[in-house]
This record gives structure tokens, sequence and C-alpha cells, in this order.
């Protein structure tokens, strides 16, 4: 058993521990089960805790009581991927005429793989990546088809088209789940532009289908950037566990190397640093063979390693069950808000996007969610 | 000997309220509450008072909290809040409301954390081995209907919210509580039964008002005793109407029956076999009333044929 566990907080030691080694399961009292199911009830990896604990074959040492939550988690998941394989169909049939690429992402692109890993991840959307010349035909399309989108007020719309790395999420009457059209995997104003058209050009064709998913290297590297570059970490471990699974999952010969290679293509080596850092430390992850000597040159500094790793261990993991929610925000989940805006748009954009967000409020206009 | 809520003095359980917190053992759920409310404790002890006190230690299904807001509010407008494992899912609610915040807020974890049973929006009771669904569709008078039948001491209550059932075997699972009475059903049920023990009056909630009626103890007692569903009634409360019962189709039934459930569509296939099989082997009867009397009268009668075996008819 990793002993880099030993610093966190004991109920996220507890979560940490029952996914990465399901066999040290067999020595929780009760009072660990109830708080285990708690804790992993709010970091949403129920589900997944139960599919790791079955695929050991651990199952039989769960007592009944917290056995019946697990089993609740997975028949959430299960629920929602049928949800997500309805609304695909219905997808696959609104773009039959459209003749370019349609890349899954993330939680349906990991249901329509049969990625065992992903087996109790829950997921609120169905995410698709088209290149961005072909935006206004997908869009076109799915309107004819009775998509409508989830934004109708114009400056979200605005910010949407102009900033995001997506359309504005879309809802059918048809549908539970919500559809995000992306044409990149980061905000377009962002410190980092992956490469979009090597995105969807390196894309993979999922047999027998009309969907494409990402390549494995730029499987994981989304993985990371979504977790280390365009969030703020807080209550987010199961984006890494996430990263746990797709790495397991493809790593094989040659594939340190090209996770590099790749990596820099897109500029995305910092995350990936990031979550080298923390997954192997905290879920036992094996970093493919040849990644580390190339990583550690893109290494953030001393100092901003040490602050990232007490913020980011307060924040990833969700707050002991209990402990009061707090009136106001950690000042390390602050912090890491503050960088994940930071790294999302330049200041003058923030400036300019805060004050069309507050001026309706000012005025005292009742508007619609916010964009961002 | 296990010591009942209400023979623990105000004090002590407003002290094991605001620590470790109370247990409860509720049937199909282990329950564990926490307050720093003070005022809550004398709620509970009233309306919780035939329940063995359950220590805090060990796996609850449900650990819920009701909390005091901080802050300068609370020297004019004290507030309280609900909160689930660190999570406040509501808005705060002045702090008077205490014992319906609970209420409510238990409503809700049980219903976001018990995904191993279906779990029907309705009154459920038992009476010589018949388990009793009664649905809930706003206004039919459910939980008045509820409250009426187990006051008279000849139904066991098992649930005035749920009807619980197990995936597995198919039976009605207790899910033992107080039932929660609104408006004119209160002194309806305190002039008719003057033996029920009925809590506080909170005046004027989000819902109206709003008083407990305790659990009796032999329902308390019997709480772990799981029953085969015999009898789905959906009651229709109709001022001044005679008690009639009708008929209803059990394709009806059964899309009344899961309209009304909490988690019926996630999940799927096991509980659609079970409210097939429900709607297949149980009396299904939609029973008008203007009165509770009359109404009980009924009720007693269509258990006395289903005890008899006698076949599935309508006088």
């Amino acid at each position: 058993m990793s002993s880099s566990r030993d610093s966190l907080p004991p109920h996220a030691q507890l979560l940490a521990t029952a996914v990465a080694d399901p066999q040290s399961i067999r020595n929780l009292t009760a009072d660990d089960w109830d708080l285990l199911v708690r804790v992993a009830g709010r970091a949403e990896l129920l589900g997944t805790l139960c599919a790791r604990l079955q695929r050991a074959g651990m199952l039989e040492s769960v007592p009944d009581a917290p056995l019946r939550h697990l089993k609740g988690g997975l028949a959430f998941y299960e629920h929602r991927a049928q949800m997500a394989r309805y609304l695909m169909t219905g997808l696959a049939h609104a773009l039959r005429d459209f003749d370019g690429r349609v890349v899954l992402l993330k939680g349906a692109a990991y249901v329509m793989q049969g990625l065992p890993f992903s087996v109790g991840r829950l997921f609120d959307d169905v995410d698709v990546l088209a290149d961005r010349t072909r935006l206004d035909d997908v869009e076109r399309l799915l309107a004819g088809h009775g998509w409508e989108s989830e934004k109708p007020d114009a400056y979200d719309q605005h910010y949407y088209r102009a900033w995001a790395h997506e359309l504005p999420p879309m809802r059918h009457a048809r549908y539970a789940l919500q559809l995000d059209v992306h044409h990149t995997i980061l905000p377009v104003t962002g410190r980092i532009r992956p490469v979009a058209a090597r995105l969807v050009a390196d894309a993979v064709d999922l047999p027998g289908t009309r969907w494409c998913v990402l390549s494995p290297e730029d499987q994981v590297l989304h993985a990371c950037a979504h977790l280390f570059q365009d969030s703020d970490c807080v209550s987010r471990i199961r984006e890494l566990v996430d990263i746990d699974g797709l790495v397991r999952q493809h790593d094989g010969p040659g594939f340190g190397s090209r996770l590099l290679e790749r990596a820099r293509l897109h500029g995305l080596e910092r995350p990936l640093w990031y979550a080298m850092r923390y997954a192997p430390r905290w879920l036992d992850t094996p970093v493919p063979a040849g990644l580390q000597p190339g990583l550690d040159a893109v290494a953030p500094s001393a100092l901003v390693r040490r602050v990232m790793d007490s913020m980011v261990a307060a924040a990833l993991f969700p707050p002991h069950p209990d402990a009061r929610p707090p009136g106001i925000m950690p000042l390390s989940h602050r912090a890491l808000t503050a960088r994940s805006v930071w790294l999302r748009m330049p200041p003058w954009l923030l400036a300019y996007h805060a004050t069309m967000k507050a001026l309706p409020a000012l005025k005292g206009a009742s508007r619609s969610g916010g964009a961002s | 000997m296990t010591e009942l809520v209400g023979d623990i003095p105000i004090p002590r359980l407003r002290e094991q309220l605001a620590d470790g917190g109370l247990g409860f053992d509720l049937g199909a759920a282990r329950v564990r509450v926490r307050s720093d409310v003070p005022q809550l404790a004398d709620a509970v002890s009233s309306v919780y008072r035939h329940f063995p006190i359950e220590k805090p230690e060990g796996f609850f299904d449900v650990t819920i909290e009701v909390q005091r807001v901080s802050g300068l509010r609370r020297h004019f407008h004290p507030q309280i809040r609900f909160v689930v494992d660190g999570d406040a899912p509501f808005e705060p609610f002045p702090a008077t409301v205490h014992l319906p915040l609970m209420e409510w807020g238990m409503n809700f974890a049980l219903t976001e954390r018990c995904l191993h049973y279906l779990l029907l929006h309705s009154g459920s009771v038992e009476r010589d081995g018949v388990g009793i669904v009664l649905p809930a569709i706003p206004g039919s008078g459910k939980s008045t209907l509820t409250a009426a039948l187990v006051s008279s001491g000849r139904y066991r209550l098992l649930s005035d919210e749920f009807g619980v059932l197990s995936l597995e075997s198919g039976r009605l699972l207790p899910m033992l509580r107080p039932i929660a009475l609104k408006n004119a059903s209160i002194d309806v049920i305190r002039r008719r039964f003057p033996d029920a023990v009925i809590g506080p009056v909170f005046l004027a909630t989000r819902k109206g008002d709003v008083a407990h009626v305790a659990p009796r103890p032999a329902s308390v007692e019997a709480r772990q005793r799981s029953v085969q569903p015999g009898i789905v009634l959906f009651p229709q409360f109709e001022a001044g109407a005679p008690a009639r019962l009708e008929t209803i189709d059990p394709t009806l039934a059964f899309s009344k029956l899961t309209v009304n459930s909490f988690n019926y569509e996630l999940l799927g296939a096991p509980a659609f076999d079970l409210v097939a099989r429900m709607v297949g082997s149980c009396t299904l009867r939609r029973l008008v009333f203007g009165n509770l009397g009359e109404a009980i009268d009924v009720i007693d009668r269509l258990v006395a044929d289903r005890v008899a075996g006698l076949p599935d008819r309508i006088d």
C-alpha cells in the first residue's frame, strides 16, 4: 500500500484507498463504511467504487447495508448510461446527412467504447466534438430535429460563440440529458490552445457506429486538461479517477512517449504533469514508461509545486461530511477558482464578461442562468 | 432494556442531538439525526416517543442535520437549515419550523439514498397479514386516511409517505416515521381519535399548518416485519360523499403507481416487473370517501374478504 495517501485527511484517505486498493476494504469497520459511503456519495463515486470492488472480486466482503448503497450507485449509473445511449441513437439519426466526423467525448465515449473503468461513472450530459468549420451544419441539423439552446439570451449566445469551446448547451424534449457540441477541448480565450484539427483528424472510428472517439493519448490529455486547466478542482476527485482509469486502460508499449509527444503538440504538458503527480500519489496510477523524464522538464517551480500540492489536496476531495458547510469558500478553493479563471481568459476579457453579467443584475432585470 | 426516546429527559436528548446524534431504526433504513436547535428535542421526544434509541455509531443509511444558521440575522430572525453529508440542498427556514424541516429533509435524503428499494409515493399499512398501499395523489387525503386507519388501533403503520418495496422479495417494508398531517386534518384526527398522540402544531409553514402523529408502540415494535402487498387502494376524498369502492383497470393502476414513484424510472426492468406482479396479484380499488368512519368500515371489509380468500368482487 502506498504511503503517499497518509498526508490526506482521514476521510479522503479512506476514499482514495478503497478506490486504489479494493483489497483494503476487508479491514473496514462499520464506522469506516459509514464514512466511506457518505464521502463516496458526495464525490459521486459510489457507482465507480461498486464497479471497482466488483471487478476485484471484493463485493462479497462488503457488509449488506453499505453494499445496498454501492449497488444503488451502480443502478444510478446504468440509468444514466441508458439515457445517454438513447440520446445518441436520436443524435445519430439527426446527423445522418452530416458527412463530417463527430467525436464523442468523455462519458459518452467511454460508454460507447465499453471501457471497464467507466462502469459506475456518473455523467450529466453528452459531449461531442466536430470541426469548427462544420459547426453551422451540425447546429442547423440539430435545430431541424428539435434541439433547442439552453441559453436563449443574446449575450450568453455571443459569449459561447466568441469565447467558449462549445456551442451553448442544448436540450431536446425527448431526452433527459443535455447535449454539448464542442469544437475544441479548452476555451479559445485560454492560455493553452490544443490543436483542434488534429483532435478530430486523429480520432478513432468506433466500428459499427457513426461515431469516433479521441485517440487514446488525446483521451488522457482531454481528461487532464479538463481537470487541471479548465476547472477549479473543487470536489473533482472523480475526474482524477477518470485519468487513472484511462491511463491504466491505454498504457502499453510506447504509450508513454506517444503521450508526451502528443502533450507537446497540444501544449498540454503542464496539466499532464499535474495529473501524473496526483494520480500515482493517491490512486497508485502507474506512470507510463518513458513519460516522467520528459514531463519533469516542464515541471512548475518548487514554490508553485508546494502551493499547488497543499491546495489540490484540500480541494480535490469533498470536505468531511460532518463539516459544517462553509458560509464562504475556503481560501485554497478561492485561490484555485481564481487560477481556473486566470487560465481560462485574459484579464480584460474577464472584466468585460463580469461587467456584462453584472449589469442586468444591477438593473434588476431577470435573466436566465449565467454563461460561465 | 433499551431506552425509548420518550423516556429520556429532554436536556439529555438535546445534548445527544447536538453531540453524536440520535439513531433511529425505521425498519427499511437506519437514520442518524443531529441538531443544535434546542426546541427540536422537545418535538422529537413527543412524536418519536416509542422508538428505542440507537447509539449513533456504526453504519447508518442516512445522516441528516438540522442546524442553526449563524450570522447577524440570528438575533432578529433566526433561521435553520437542513444539511445532509455537508450539503445544504434547501434554502434556510425560519427557526420555528424545526420538526417539519427535519421530516421533509429526511424524506428528501431517504429518497436520494435508498435506490435499493422501489419507493412509491404512498401511505402503507398492514392488517391481518395484508399489506395495503395508499398511493398519494395531491388532495387524495392519503395521510389523513392513513392516520385514521392506524389510530383506529386495527392497522399497523408502515409509512405515511413511502410504499417501500423490496426489489428481491416484492414485499412491503416499514419506513416508520410520524405521520404528517396538514391544516384541517389535524383537528379531524384529534377529534375522532382523542388517544392519538399529536406533537406540536407548526402554524403557517410552507405547506400550511403541520402536526405529526406519533406511531403507536405496536407499529414501532413490528418495524422489522415486512408484509406481502395485498390491496392497492387509491383514496379520493370528496366532501359529503358516501364511501364507495370502484374498480380500477390494472393498466391504469400500473401507470398511477409508477408515475407516483420516486425512483421507478431509475430502477428500470426490476421495478417494472415488481409493479406488474403487484397489479396482477393485489386487489385494486378506488375509494371515494367523505367520512373517515365509513372509509375505515369499507377497508375493514376489503381486508376481511382478502383474508377469507373471497373472489375479488365489488358489492
